[in-house]
């Protein structure tokens, strides 16, 4: 990877599938952003925006209609198991093995990820003291409670301590004081010099957490750049009326963009 | 495969106490229950039930001379009844004896007895055919009567053989023919004509038992839980895990399989399994033969079991595909028990179906290391070719579930060339159980219109018109150059001769049965069949119909799956399949690879109908002037065999190629499919 060249860079990405109701689907639209080093970026949208399907391109669990898209210099499409190898991906759909313990399924996803051999137990002993599961460490997940499981599922993301992080609406389902956990680790994350790039529907959660915002909607990224910008750009403060505001610029009506993706 | 993975897959199915109890436990305990219920089938089947029955007599018929003479004590006892029928419905006799009025003379034999019992000669002296009838009762529906019925009719018979014997000898009549049955099979035979079937049979039920839930969940329940997409964007490919996978299931089936036949073994060794003391399994090389036939086996279940799940998007979905799977292997696994099947045949070529012909004779001592390690390739290529399809789908976007990529055009092609092989095997099914089921349709003529026009026209055109793909484009029929038509004639007598050549050196390693043979010559009856009709049904009309079937509609379908000398060789595969024995496989795979070329150096059908009918009409006429292309110098055939290729290179290169693969040199056909869907 060249020096200046950012750790995540999506260029003109567009994937069009096929829904057999409504034909030719565009779910992601010439979308174009960068995150850089060291940075927490959000990817901001309703429901069906094209988030999920954004990151999934980044995961290379999807490939790409069109554009291109690079994780540490590695091209999705060209280098996918270096892209694979660079980043820690969460989502709602990846869960963990029921039957292996905490500490295995650490030391399993750092193994198969390539994490040096003789640092395995180490590191797995660091992230069972970090996320407080040192009681769980050798419970079988299937015996876990919901949060603790999302405890060990972000665990599992950053078993082999990639550069860049990248996470589909972490927060989902979790109670406040896990997601004030979760928040502490972001910026933990941060600082340990990653690159976190999270999607979310909740806009508080990128207001508080994000160095960076890129409002995503009907697949289209409508503005991207710091919060502060983002208010000079529409004079509003709260990101809530940021979004409205840049709906109507597109000449959306709020409401009835409900149910239109 | 990643060993890591690999082991973390054994460690989750060990902790799996679901599949520990029923895939391992299960089975152990209700090997027991299996093997009591079989013998007991064993010995109805063989009438080796040890057993004592009660008949019921009743008392004063006269009857008690008879049946103490004719029935052996150690198998009957006698008990005296007054209401018999009531007993025998209660069930606490096995049968009823007493004589009856004869209704031919209208006297009555009880009578009759008393007198004439002991007088048997007078019996046949004073001609009165007077005589006893004794009356059996007996109840079907409970089987110790039945088999009580059958042993008592039997003895009696046999006492009444007897007695007349005495009197033949007596009167010096030198009468009657003298029977002397001799069983020139081995015992080693018998043992594996019964048990060959039942341990193909069983091998087959273990593994797919024992795979069974460990494959299932490790694709398709994964994928509903969402630990494959976990693993999905880990640094391994899906190649790797798939294989990893593979490992597993295999591993966990041979272990499975391994258990239960151990437990088997140990039933067969304390005596509980009425088992041949020497199964005469050939020795070593038999035991070491059905090994290899396990494992590869063994490999073969555990590719197919993940194909099963790679198809599945939940557990319960995978459990709905494996039951039919089941039995039909089950099925096939028993194909021993089909009378006159050998392993010689296409049998050889199909999984389960192969080792379950096969199994009998290596017991029986008579097998062929060469069709061994056929079935071997089969299975193994067989895995492969599953695995690399599981593979596929697992590299497919909407694996994880949401939407495909493609749509319109592209998408419906796809489903018509994913569909048209398993369609040629139920063709190929429907050619072997069609026409030795329905006399019709086993003549020439029959054939003819069956195989030819239903199979090989009307099938393959409804699969066409049910995926709306265009006819013009399936089966190209486009004038060729000159030069080319005229390569095309040469290369009928070459190819004949080459093909004749091929037939030869095959019939060094397995030659051609006997029979197989004279089926052949029987159905053409060249004596009572104009030759014309010979000319049509033989030359013209599979030359025609074949090639839209081959050439044409499967052609087309995997023209984009396959690079051209590939493609060529799957439909000259799947066309020799079509051709049962061995012998005519090889051969006619042979001519159907370089017809398949024809087709595909020329981007139409008509070279290789010329060829086709060419070739068969050739054969005909040599047939007819009783004529035929053996016994000639082996040089003869070289020059067949080089001449065709030159000929046919020389074609690749003259023709246009065949629209949407590398050879195809003209101008892109602007109706062709685009070759990026989006």
């Amino acid at each position: 990877m060249e020096s200046d060249q950012s750790p995540i860079e999506v260029k003109n990405l567009c994937k069009i599938f096929q829904d057999e109701g409504r034909g030719k689907l565009e779910a992601v639209s010439n979308v174009s952003f960068e995150c850089r080093g060291g940075e927490i970026f959000g990817l901001l949208g309703t429901n069906g925006a094209g988030k999920t399907t954004t990151l999934r391109m980044l995961a290379t669990l999807l490939k790409p209609t069109s554009g291109n898209a690079f994780i540490m210099g590695h091209g999705v499409e060209s280098e996918p198991r270096q892209v694979r190898e660079s980043i820690g991906y969460l989502s709602t759909t990846t869960a963990l093995y029921p039957r292996l313990s905490c500490r295995e399924t650490l030391e399993f996803f750092a193994r198969i990820n390539g994490y040096a051999e003789e640092g395995i137990e180490e590191r797995a002993n660091h992230l069972v003291d970090r996320f407080g599961l040192t009681e769980y460490a050798d419970a079988r997940i299937e015996r876990l409670s919901t949060g603790m499981k999302q405890k060990v599922a972000i665990a599992r993301t950053v078993a082999h301590d990639p550069a860049v992080v990248i996470l589909d609406e972490p927060t989902n389902g979790l109670d406040i004081l896990n997601v004030l956990d979760f928040h502490k680790l972001m910026r933990e994350l941060q600082e340990a010099g990653k690159t976190v790039l999270f999607s979310t529907h909740t806009m508080s959660e990128a207001e508080k957490l994000c160095d960076r915002i890129a409002v995503i909607h009907r697949g289209r990224i409508m503005a991207c750049g710091t919060l502060d910008e983002l208010r000079q750009k529409s004079s509003q403060h709260y990101l809530e009326d940021i979004f409205v505001w840049l709906l109507d610029q597109q000449g959306e009506d709020p409401a009835a963009t409900l149910g239109s993706t | 495969m990643n060993r890591v993975l690999l082991k973390y897959e054994l460690l989750g199915l060990l902790r799996d106490t679901r599949t520990i109890f029923l895939s391992v436990l299960l089975p152990v305990i209700l090997l027991p229950v299996l093997l009591f219920t079989m013998n007991k089938f064993g010995q109805r089947a063989s009438g080796g039930m040890d057993s004592t029955y009660h008949y019921g007599r009743e008392p004063g018929t006269g009857l008690e001379e008879i049946v103490r003479s004719a029935l052996d004590p150690s198998e009957f006892r006698e008990v005296l009844v007054k209401d018999g029928e009531e007993m025998l419905k209660e069930g606490n006799l096995d049968l009823l004896l007493r004589v009856k009025t004869d209704e031919e003379n209208g006297a009555s034999l009880g009578h009759d007895i008393q007198q004439l019992y002991p007088q048997m000669e007078q019996l046949f002296t004073e001609g009165t055919p007077s005589r006893p009838v004794v009356e059996i009762l007996y109840r079907s529906d409970r089987e110790r009567s039945m088999r009580a019925y059958f042993k008592v009719t039997e003895q009696l018979a046999e006492f009444r053989g007897r007695l007349v014997a005495e009197l033949l000898d007596q009167r010096e009549a030198g009468v009657g023919v003298k029977l002397f049955p001799q069983d020139v099979s081995t015992a080693q035979e018998r043992a594996a004509s019964l048990y060959g079937p039942a341990l193909s049979a069983f091998m087959v039920l273990m593994l797919l038992g024992g795979g069974s839930v460990a494959a299932l969940d490790s694709l398709a329940g994964e994928r509903e839980r969402g630990t494959l997409s976990t693993l999905f964007v880990s640094s391994l490919d899906r190649a790797t895990i798939a294989w990893s996978k593979f490992w597993a299931v295999a591993l966990i089936s041979v272990t499975v399989a391994l258990v239960q036949i151990a437990n088997l073994g140990f039933y067969a060794f304390f005596g509980f399994l009425d088992w041949p003391t020497s199964p005469g399994s050939g020795g070593l090389s038999g035991f070491l033969a059905l090994f290899l036939l396990f494992a590869v086996e063994a490999v073969f279940t555990a590719a197919l079991l993940l194909h099963i799940s790679a198809r599945s998007s939940s557990f319960k979905e995978a459990q709905l595909f494996f039951f039919p799977v089941f039995l039909v292997s089950f099925a096939l696994a028993l194909s021993g028990l089909i009378p006159a099947l050998e392993s010689t045949s296409v049998v050889s070529l199909v999984p389960f179906t192969g080792p379950g012909v096969l199994i009998p004779e290596i017991l029986a001592g008579r097998w062929s290391p060469l069709i061994l390690l056929l079935q071997c390739l089969v299975h193994l290529l067989m895995a492969y070719a599953l695995m690399r399809s599981t593979i596929g789908r697992m590299q497919r976007e909407d694996f994880l579930g949401g939407q495909a990529p493609q749509y319109g055009q592209a998408l419906i092609f796809e489903r018509f060339s994913n569909h048209a092989l398993p369609l040629f095997a139920l063709l190929c099914a429907a050619l072997f159980v069609v026409p030795s089921n329905f006399a019709v349709l086993s003549t020439l003529e029959g054939q003819g219109l069956f195989n030819q026009l239903v199979l090989f026209v009307l099938c393959p055109y409804l699969l066409v018109r049910f995926y709306g793909q265009d006819l013009k484009k399936v089966v190209p029929v486009k004038g060729v150059d000159l030069r080319i038509v005229l390569a095309c004639l040469a290369l009928i007598p070459l190819g004949q001769l080459a093909a004749t050549g091929l037939s030869h050196l095959l019939g060094s390693l397995l030659p051609a049965p006997v029979k197989a043979l004279e089926m052949m010559m029987e159905l053409l009856d060249l004596e009572n069949t104009p030759p014309w009709q010979l000319f049509l049904l033989i030359g013209f009309l599979p030359g025609v119909c074949e090639e839209f079937a081959f050439r044409g509609v499967l052609l087309h379908a995997l023209h984009k799956r396959f690079k051209p000398w590939m493609l060529a060789l799957v439909v000259a595969a799947v066309f020799g399949f079509f051709h049962v024995n061995f012998f005519r496989i090889l051969p006619t795979a042979y001519l159907g690879f370089f017809m398949a070329l024809l087709t595909l150096a020329t981007g139409s059908i008509l070279p290789a109908v010329l060829v086709h009918v060419g070739n068969n009409s050739l054969a005909v006429w040599a047939m007819l002037n009783g004529m035929d292309f053996e016994g000639l110098p082996g040089y003869v055939y070289l020059v067949g065999f080089v001449g065709q290729v030159l000929l046919t290179g020389l074609i690749i290169r003259w023709g246009a190629g065949y629209p949407g693969t590398v050879w195809h040199r003209a101008e892109e056909d602007p109706g062709d499919l685009p070759a990026d869907p989006v």
